[in-house]
């Protein structure tokens, strides 16, 4: 995603798509790309601002891995949307990552706050 | 307001390079955003134009999605990569066993590479089929070589009056043969090159690549008339080149970037073409890199140059917008 927005570095937010993107589609079960981009501004308190397109090239390359797959389906006055949902490797991928950032941002709050440890 | 997207979405697969059948699929997911983001912007009182232009302000620059998309897409897997290996490999075999003037170990290995790269054509043309493709054009270029003698007779005799009459069949070998390769590189160009101009030069790779080695082998000893030491001294250098074209094959299926694509056709064919000129002449100095470097350019960049005049993409239709939108269909 690109940089459009300070107050956070875009490369922070590139590194972490894919686990933002895992972990609200797993909560949600089955969602679509618009619904998690307005789920994405919900959560964040629209602190997270990005170029809305960016999205689908990314459900697409969870996709291609075999972690999200994805359907059409039709609704009612014709107008289709393509809802996607995690796979089982998808959820083991994720359950790694959520492990990951735990540790990280553990270990990252130690060291901006030692006085934690204590 | 449907023109305005459409436009929009046409600017997209300007930029897409993906095949008819995905850029297809691509649009139909794209569109559905502008659907749900209008109709979201109606309920907070936005409509008409502004709400169009709100609508592509926040999706982003065409070129940016248009090129995360086909980084999305373009990239095969290890799988699709050691496909795309596989012709060069097997033509290699070839070489290192000393095999590629037997005609059996020859017939086996091209007609399995047509079969493959008939079957891919008929397909969807796969990312790891252009190798195969490429490779599928050999033996007919190498059987308009040989015949280019015939081409020659033909030629004095129409111009000259020089030389006995020729029998039919001399006439109709060449005829056949050029215009079969002709019309055969022209119609995968054609078709390719509205994908992407990228793949045409990737096709067309191991053409200069084995003229050289024919021109070479054709210097060093006559084909047909001197000894299997003279005509195999080129087959160790052969070998590392088409290991190399199976190398490069494989990373352009794996990258992602298209100027990492391009690259690596660049370094790869450049470094193909210097073992052969090397183990022909016993050196490579400035002059013959510089000369090898730029045709390889010249010809791996033709394609881009073809491609602005076939490109398919025409600008701001709402028609062509519908034609992508097809509701009446659910399709993956």
């Amino acid at each position: 995603m690109p940089k459009y927005f300070s107050g956070y570095d875009p490369d922070q937010l590139r590194g972490n798509t894919e686990s933002m993107l895992l972990f609200l589609i797993d909560e949600l079960e089955q969602t679509y790309g618009y619904r998690i981009i307005k789920e994405i501004e919900r959560r964040s308190g629209g602190f997270f601002r990005f170029k809305e397109g960016t999205v689908y090239p990314a459900l697409r390359k969870l996709e291609n891995e075999g972690l999200l797959k994805g359907e059409w389906k039709k609704l009612r006055g014709g107008q289709e949307r393509r809802y996607y949902r995690v796979t089982a490797k998808g959820k083991e991928v994720l359950q790694k990552k959520l492990a990951m950032w735990h540790n990280f941002a553990r270990a990252m709050e130690l060291i901006f706050n030692p006085a934690a440890a204590g | 307001m449907l023109a305005e997207i459409g436009l929009y979405l046409e600017k997209v697969c300007t930029h897409l390079h993906l095949d008819p059948q995905t850029e297809k699929k691509v649009v139909r997911e794209l569109y559905t955003y502008f659907q749900e983001k209008m109709a979201d912007l109606e309920r907070q009182g936005v409509s008409g134009p502004d709400a169009v232009q709100d609508a592509i302000r926040s999706f982003g620059s065409p070129k940016l999605i248009a090129r995360l998309m086909y980084e999305a897409y373009s990239s095969g897997s290890w799988a699709e990569a050691l496909l795309s290996a596989q012709p060069h490999l097997f033509i290699a075999f070839l070489f290192v066993l000393h095999l590629w003037q037997q005609p059996v170990p020859l017939l086996i290995c091209f007609a399995f590479i047509l079969l493959v790269a008939l079957y891919g054509w008929t397909r969807e043309l796969p990312n790891w089929l252009y190798s195969w493709i490429g490779c599928s054009f050999i033996p007919l270029g190498v059987a308009c070589y040989l015949s280019r003698h015939l081409i020659v007779k033909i030629a004095v005799l129409f111009l000259q009056g020089i030389g006995a009459p020729l029998p039919l069949w001399q006439f109709i070998l060449p005829a056949g043969l050029y215009g079969g390769l002709f019309w055969i590189v022209l119609t995968t160009i054609l078709r390719v090159i509205k994908i992407d101009w990228i793949f045409v030069s990737l096709t067309l790779m191991p053409i200069p690549i084995l003229g050289f080695w024919l021109l070479s082998v054709d210097r060093l000893a006559d084909i047909f008339n001197r000894s299997a030491v003279e005509l195999h001294s080129l087959d160790a250098a052969m070998t590392t080149v088409l290991t190399m074209l199976a190398v490069v094959s494989a990373l352009f299926t794996r990258f992602r970037p298209r100027i990492f694509k391009f690259a690596v056709l660049l370094a790869g064919g450049i470094f193909c073409v210097i073992v052969i000129v090397y183990n022909v002449w016993g050196n490579i100095n400035f002059a013959r890199l510089l000369a090898v470097t730029a045709f390889m350019l010249l010809f791996l960049l033709g394609p881009a140059l073809l491609q602005t005049r076939v490109s398919s993409h025409t600008l701001g239709s709402a028609n062509r917008l519908e034609e992508w939108i097809d509701n009446s269909t659910v399709t993956r």
